[in-house]
């Protein structure tokens, strides 16, 4: 039998609390917080708390859909990201870069949302980028 | 202490009397609990901090021993414990989740200094092996501010207290003996889900008074509160009462029944005691 914790930091917010995620034969049993990170000091919200359910949620999507005559149908992960490359251009050739816009998400790290910022400036060529809390 | 422990245990897994031993384990820095199964994996074993190696497992809701034993029926697992720890696993085991039999319980002493700054009525577990056997503090001191209040001041203090209340659960989480399958706190009727704060006064009392004969004074719910609501300091006077009333504290002797479990065995206490 094997019994171990993984301290992570917590993929919900960007405060960065740290926990341990419990591991029991393979397999993630719980979390646990830790007492000793800086930041958390050992205590949670109740997101915190749960976020070991999702990642076996049987509710959580684990393949690219893409809306077809009106209906979810499933993709490959290349036939996504042409799909969303091809509405960015269309978009940008027929009504110009600011009819674009980047909702950020403070559930990716500040060096991802760096670059998000990057490519909403850079490559589709507009200043709007906001976060995900103004939606 | 910690070189004789590590010893001990190692002498335990190599002479296959245990076929692990559960305690904890420091690794870049941080200390967490830990299934030790080889000897040589015992340079990391550590003691002497708060992390307790009691608690419940969500969402399966089973103590983590429990959940072990589980997994390993009949095999002997070494577990390193605080006194809280042992009191947890005791309250766990009369609730029928723990097999003490099937477990080598080895106990360490905590310091004055922890014993204050947990403000435990009893730093050291009954198995006790390693270190020096303190008293735990006099308790009186901190629970007079609250006994010494009139009802309505009482009331008032713990109204702005459970205000601040985040309805993180921490509290239920991370105690070591929260095992119900269905939890009141999770009861729409004591409290809406998705309304904050939660309801005043039953979301939190009925926690309190479901473990009013199983709390173990560890402080976990405390330490895990993120808003710093003192837990302990109503837990400590919930104890008291049960103390006095029903001469009964919690996690002495895993053979005990609790006394809330039935009416028989509350009657038979105070026929007892008087």
């Amino acid at each position: 039998m094997n019994y171990e914790n993984v301290l992570t930091t917590c993929p919900y917010c960007g405060a960065g609390c740290n926990f341990y995620l419990q591991i029991m034969d393979g397999e993630l049993v719980g979390v646990l917080p830790c007492k000793d990170h800086p930041v958390s000091q050992g205590k949670l919200c109740i997101k915190g708390w749960t976020a070991n359910e999702f990642v076996t949620s049987p509710e959580r999507l684990t393949k690219p859909l893409i809306k077809r005559d009106g209906k979810f149908v499933e993709a490959s992960w290349d036939e996504a990201l042409d799909a969303v490359a091809a509405k960015f251009k269309a978009t940008r050739e027929n009504h110009g870069p600011d009819a674009l816009a980047v909702l950020a998400s403070a559930k990716i790290t500040n060096e991802e949302n760096y670059a998000l910022m990057k490519f909403t400036r850079a490559v589709l060529g507009t200043n709007n980028i906001d976060h995900c809390a103004r939606l | 202490m910690l070189t004789e422990i590590r010893k001990h245990c190692a002498d335990l897994l190599t002479r296959k009397q245990v076929a692990a031993v559960y305690g904890l384990r420091e690794r870049d820095g941080h200390t967490a609990p830990y299934l030790f199964t080889r000897a040589e994996d015992l340079d990391g074993l550590t003691v002497g901090t708060k992390v307790p190696v009691t608690f419940t497992l969500r969402p399966a809701k089973k103590n983590i021993i429990s959940a072990f034993q589980e997994k390993c029926p009949g095999q002997k697992i070494a577990v390193l414990v605080r006194g809280c720890d042992e009191r947890g696993l005791y309250e766990v085991a009369k609730r029928g989740q723990i097999q003490v039999a099937d477990l080598a319980i080895i106990g360490y002493a905590c310091d004055a200094d922890q014993a204050r700054a947990c403000h435990c009525p009893r730093p050291h577990p009954q198995n006790l092996k390693f270190g020096e056997k303190v008293q735990g503090p006099s308790n009186e001191a901190f629970i007079a501010k609250i006994v010494n209040m009139s009802v309505a001041e009482r009331e008032a203090f713990w109204r702005a207290q459970f205000s601040k209340c985040i309805k993180c659960y921490g509290c239920r989480n991370s105690c070591p003996v929260c095992i119900c399958k269905e939890c009141w706190m999770e009861n729409d009727a004591f409290s809406p889900t998705g309304w904050l704060p939660p309801d005043f006064p039953m979301f939190h009392f009925v926690h309190f008074y479901h473990l009013s004969d199983s709390c173990i004074e560890c402080g976990a719910c405390v330490d895990a509160c993120p808003m710093d609501i003192p837990l302990n300091l109503i837990r400590k006077v919930l104890s008291k009462k049960v103390q006095e009333e029903l001469f009964y504290t919690a996690g002495q002797d895993p053979e005990e029944k609790p006394p809330l479990a039935s009416r028989e065995e509350a009657k038979e206490r105070l026929e007892k005691g008087i």
